[in-house]
């Protein structure tokens, strides 16, 4: 084994601008995902059985569904040229954005849904009788109650989507795996490669969930 | 709560701000300072000497013989070449949809592939191998020996090595991915036991790794060959490319583009 390639920091850099992308992908999913999120888990609260079903059956569809099945499908039918903005292929990116946040609207629209149906029914209940409306009830009163399950979840979230993105790699956006696969081929050293990418995936992934046990201990003081 | 956001906001954009000045999957080659226009190759840099990433002072750049041909059919034109890399298999599609104006990637005209795209005169003629451990080389003297159902044999997805591979070997079991890398990583950690690519290609790891072996056996049809691929009636840039192709074999320089990538490739 063959690890020299590490302390080239020609190397070092395309695998680190790799990780600032992979970490950039995800971030911006999970965070316009989970504003996405909002419209399929209220739909699917609403008492209207249309919009129920909708949702429903959005949520399952996509969730039922390999993230790399929807990449791809999404990269066939998004045409657009090949046009370069900041130095990004937004011909690869945005199908490839696109996908990742339908596929994150659907995971966190279920965790929305959970965090609001976690709120006691008593707490809607006083504050209909106080004299809210429906929508001050749900703003004031069971929202800031539900953020509080709400938060750590996505914590998770973001750590799957970190890993989620390596499927990127196949449309040419240059994440974490793509430069992998750079290095691999300049160096040869397939193992050694994997092994070091396996790594900083690891040292993104473990901090963050560590992290997100702290905020979930946090919040919970709060109570 | 007001804090979270500005400091993911933040996080964000000097992520963006920091990756945008990294690598990416579009290269540029200026031909000519006057030229204003562009033009776009599609390739798969996992393919030395054919083309792959490599420092060129100190910047990121792909380089192999596509890439040569490709600066030619862009000078030319009277254009500047971008070069998109991407996975092998999104390449026709992306040609058919006009991501791209062109293909080179070492890609090999099939039937199939003609259906889809058109293709130029081939400019390499490269011979299949078939790539086996030092160590088992003496056990596969000829093609029936390596076609057994106990072993278990490579090629790169939807390339002609895997139809070759079809055709030959139907009892052997077989295995293709995408990566050529990975295809080799497998035959030194003996899961597979021989993987089926060009020659040059094979060349390049039999200098870069040790304890490989190429076998003295022939497949395939050695008159196939390399071929540009355009999107389907795009006679004009067809005509333009066989031009080139045909200029730089008549005048020697295709052999000194490959002589010189293979040479490239050995360190």
């Amino acid at each position: 084994m063959d690890f020299s390639f590490v302390l080239d920091p020609y190397y070092l850099g395309i695998l680190f601008s790799g990780l600032g992308m992979t970490l950039l992908l995800a971030l911006l999913s999970v965070v316009f995902g989970s504003m996405l999120g909002f419209i399929p888990a209220f739909m699917r609260l609403s008492r209207h059985k249309v919009l129920h079903v909708i949702s429903k059956s959005y949520v399952e569809l996509i969730r039922g569904t390999p993230l790399l099945v929807q990449v791809l499908l999404i990269y066939s039918m998004v045409r657009l040229p090949v046009v370069v903005f900041l130095g990004i292929d937004l011909s690869s990116f945005i199908p490839g954005m696109l996908a990742l946040l339908i596929n994150s609207s659907a995971y966190v629209s279920e965790i929305i849904r959970g965090g609001i149906l976690s709120v006691p029914k008593g707490q809607k209940e006083a504050a209909l009788s106080l004299g809210m409306n429906q929508k001050q009830t749900m703003r004031k009163i069971i929202l800031p109650q539900a953020i509080k399950h709400i938060i750590p979840a996505l914590g998770n979230e973001f750590v799957t989507m970190i890993k989620e993105t390596s499927i990127f790699m196949y449309l040419g956006i240059a994440e974490l795996m793509y430069a992998a696969t750079i290095v691999r081929t300049s160096t040869y050293a397939v193992k050694e490669t994997y092994i070091v990418v396996a790594i900083l995936y690891f040292m993104l992934t473990f901090p963050t969930a560590k992290l997100m046990g702290y905020f979930e201990k946090r919040l919970s003081y709060a109570k | 709560m007001k804090k979270l956001v500005s400091l993911i906001l933040a996080v964000t954009a000097g992520l963006f701000l920091a990756s945008c000045q990294g690598q990416n999957n579009i290269f540029t080659y200026t031909r000519d300072e006057s030229y204003t226009e562009y033009i776009t190759l599609g390739t798969s840099a996992d393919y030395p000497p054919y083309e792959w990433p490599m420092k060129v002072s100190g910047k990121q750049t792909l380089v192999g013989i596509d890439i040569e041909i490709a600066k030619e059919v862009a000078k030319a034109l009277g254009k500047n070449l971008k070069v998109v890399n991407k996975g092998f298999e999104f390449l026709l599609d992306d040609l058919e949809n006009g991501k791209v104006d062109f293909v080179l990637a070492g890609m090999n005209p099939s039937e199939e592939r003609k259906k889809q795209v058109d293709f130029s005169m081939i400019y390499y003629e490269a011979n299949q191998v078939i790539l086996v451990n030092e160590s088992e080389k003496d056990s596969f003297a000829s093609l029936e020996s390596l076609n057994v159902a106990s072993l278990r044999i490579g090629a790169q997805i939807g390339s002609v090595q895997q139809t070759l591979v079809e055709e030959h070997f139907n009892k052997a079991q077989t295995q293709f991915i995408q990566s050529v890398p990975d295809l080799v990583l497998r035959l030194s950690n003996k899961q597979l036991n021989a993987v089926v690519v060009e020659r040059p290609v094979a060349e390049g790891y039999l200098k870069n790794i040790s304890g490989l072996h190429i076998l003295d056996l022939q497949i395939g049809n050695p008159e196939e060959g390399s071929a540009a691929a355009v999107q389907k009636g795009n006679t004009e840039l067809l005509a333009v490319i066989n031009q080139v192709l045909e200029s730089l074999i008549s005048s020697g320089k295709m052999d000194q583009i490959i002589f010189d990538m293979t040479e490239l490739n050995k360190n």
